[in-house]
């Protein structure tokens, strides 16, 4: 795909705009989608990133007016404005004809702002598990080294509160061995069920992975078909709570949705004699 | 009902579309979707070569298909001659429907429901608002600023999105990549699941959900401290509450690592683009 405008037709817009008065991001991105029929209507993630661009060109720049940045044009923008504005004119000339230009820029947008957030989160769990590790290894350092202090001093009190301890301890177990138990037990109950729950959980990713990838005609529609209805019902359900329920409306809801069934199966699912 | 059958670049105007149906092996379509007064629902066909282009409108109902397509889809198979692509303008309000086999696709601006199938084409959406459904092969879907509820299927496709507040998001793929950077309404969810693809995510530092990250081999990883590490047998796990536990956020892998990022709160509507800082 060979870019149209080459390299950075909006962005010669954006100078435009930007010349004509200083401008806040928003106010840009409401003009281009006015300019442009509403047949391009670019998104934050797309405009913020050129202004930043074309400020880190020198081109623009910016200061905060009640907490916004307001985006204006330096000198270097308005040389290279200058120096483009046969391409400028064009530019205007085609602005009507070109919705097919403006999808490969917002395509190329896209894809840009994607790659790059894909690389600074890759970046960020590097970062997020390096640092893991460092906490983790510090923090061992710091407490064996101020531990070996505090052992020395500690050690002889220690060992005299350890001796009278010892005794009462020694009763205390006694004592609450019986309940410690119980509550072993309990904990292990608690973790059979949790691995029990996930396993119930992976066993169902595995055979609907399974099934998209690999199965027959019959099971992905089976699975669609469990996909709709769920959906149905999380979206009945959301739109129910927004709306007042009455008796009879209950009444009614339940009349659509039988007949809702019976339609289902005289409509849409084949009885296993007409296979 | 008004049909055409198109054999070289033509340009066509309509009057009502409220669906668009459109199926294409290979080339590009973008669908741009607006409201602008004065802007017509139209077809702009830039280049048509193989099998002409079959365009039908019938009571709101625009659809777009190639002719033969069964036969020219095992064409496609042994030599890739057939090539489409066209521009097509649809009101806002306009659910879509695209079946790509190895065509690109884009779709901008829609409000309404978006509906998606591809096999090895990718897939771009900017600013959909609509509710998507996506399922591809081997196909990327590549969103920025989507809002409303996502659900995507592939095999080895990768899911990228980038801003958007979404209602709920449901991925599932065996080797694709999903990496996410977006909001969460109040009570929204976020389900991944994934047998090898690796997955990241980014919500902002405020979001309320209950989390749960599953993994048999791969690494977990999350920058919000309120969670707990367990491990159980080979399963890893971090799980618990963030902010009032109103949402949901799962996230089950056998061996892609996964990872859950916090967005400071404040630079949600710029995302950063590394690099841009100093252009190389």
């Amino acid at each position: 795909m060979s870019p149209v405008f080459g390299h950075g037709r909006l962005r010669l817009y954006l100078l435009k705009l930007l010349e004509e008065s200083p401008r806040h991001g928003y106010e840009v991105i409401r003009l281009l989608q006015d300019r442009f029929l509403g047949v391009y209507s670019p998104s934050p993630g797309t405009i913020y990133p050129r202004l930043a661009r074309l400020e880190a060109e020198g081109l623009v720049t910016h200061e905060i007016v009640k907490g916004k940045k307001v985006y204006s044009l330096t000198d270097a923008g308005r040389a290279e404005l200058e120096r483009r504005m046969d391409e400028l004119a064009e530019l205007e000339d085609e602005i009507a004809a070109s919705a097919q230009q403006f999808a490969r820029e917002v395509q190329q947008d896209v894809r840009q702002t994607v790659r790059s957030l894909r690389e600074e989160l890759t970046q960020a769990a590097r970062t997020v598990r390096e640092q893991g590790q460092k906490a983790s290894r510090e923090a061992w350092r710091e407490s064996s080294e101020t531990g070996r202090d505090a052992w020395r001093e500690t050690a002889e009190t220690t060992r005299d509160a350890w001796r009278e301890t010892a005794e009462t301890a020694r009763d205390a177990w006694r004592e609450t061995a019986g309940s410690t138990r119980g509550e072993w037990k309990r904990q292990k109950e608690h973790w059979k069920e949790q691995t029990q729950a996930w396993k119930e959980e992976w066993r169902r990713n595995w055979e609907d992975a399974w099934r998209t990838a690999t199965g027959s005609r019959e099971d992905v529609a089976r699975l669609k078909l469990e996909r709709l209805l769920s959906t149905f019902v999380t979206e009945v359900r959301a739109e129910a709570a927004g709306a007042g329920l009455a008796e009879g409306g209950l009444d009614r809801a339940r009349a659509i949705l039988d007949e809702a069934r019976e339609r289902l199966l005289a409509e849409a699912f084949r009885r296993p004699e007409d296979r | 009902m008004t049909r055409w059958t198109i054999e070289e670049p033509v340009e066509l105007d309509f009057d009502g579309v409220v669906t668009l149906r459109a199926t294409v092996l290979s080339g590009s379509v973008a669908v741009l979707a607006s409201d602008a007064p004065g802007l017509k629902p139209s077809v702009v066909v830039h280049e048509v070569s193989g099998p002409p282009l079959v365009i039908v409108h019938e009571a709101g109902l625009l659809t777009i298909t190639q002719e033969k397509l069964v036969e020219n889809l095992f064409g496609l198979l042994r030599a890739p001659k057939t090539r489409v692509e066209m521009t097509v303008t649809v009101p806002r309000e306009c659910p879509v429907t695209l079946n790509l086999v190895a065509a690109d696709g884009l779709l901008t601006g829609l409000g309404a429901r978006a509906s998606i199938k591809s096999a090895s084409g990718t897939v771009t959406l900017d600013g959909v608002t609509g509710d998507v459904d996506a399922n591809t092969v081997s196909g990327a879907v590549e969103a920025t600023d989507l809002d409303g509820t996502v659900s995507f299927t592939s095999v080895s496709g990768d899911l990228a999105l980038a801003g958007g507040t979404v209602a709920r998001l449901g991925a599932r793929t065996v080797s694709g990549r999903v990496t996410a950077d977006v909001g969460l309404l109040a009570a929204g969810r976020i389900d991944v699941h994934s047998v090898s693809g690796d997955v990241a995510l980014r919500v902002p530092e405020s979001t309320g959900a209950s989390v749960a990250l599953n993994s048999a081999a791969g690494v977990i990883d999350t920058t919000f401290a309120g969670l707990r590490r367990q491990e159980v047998g080979i399963m890893k796990n971090i799980g618990g509450t963030i902010g009032d536990g109103a949402g949901r956020v799962s996230v089950t892998t056998v061996s892609g690592s996964v990872t859950l990022l916090g967005r400071a709160t404040g630079d949600t509507s710029e995302i950063t683009v590394p690099g841009s800082e100093n252009p190389r």
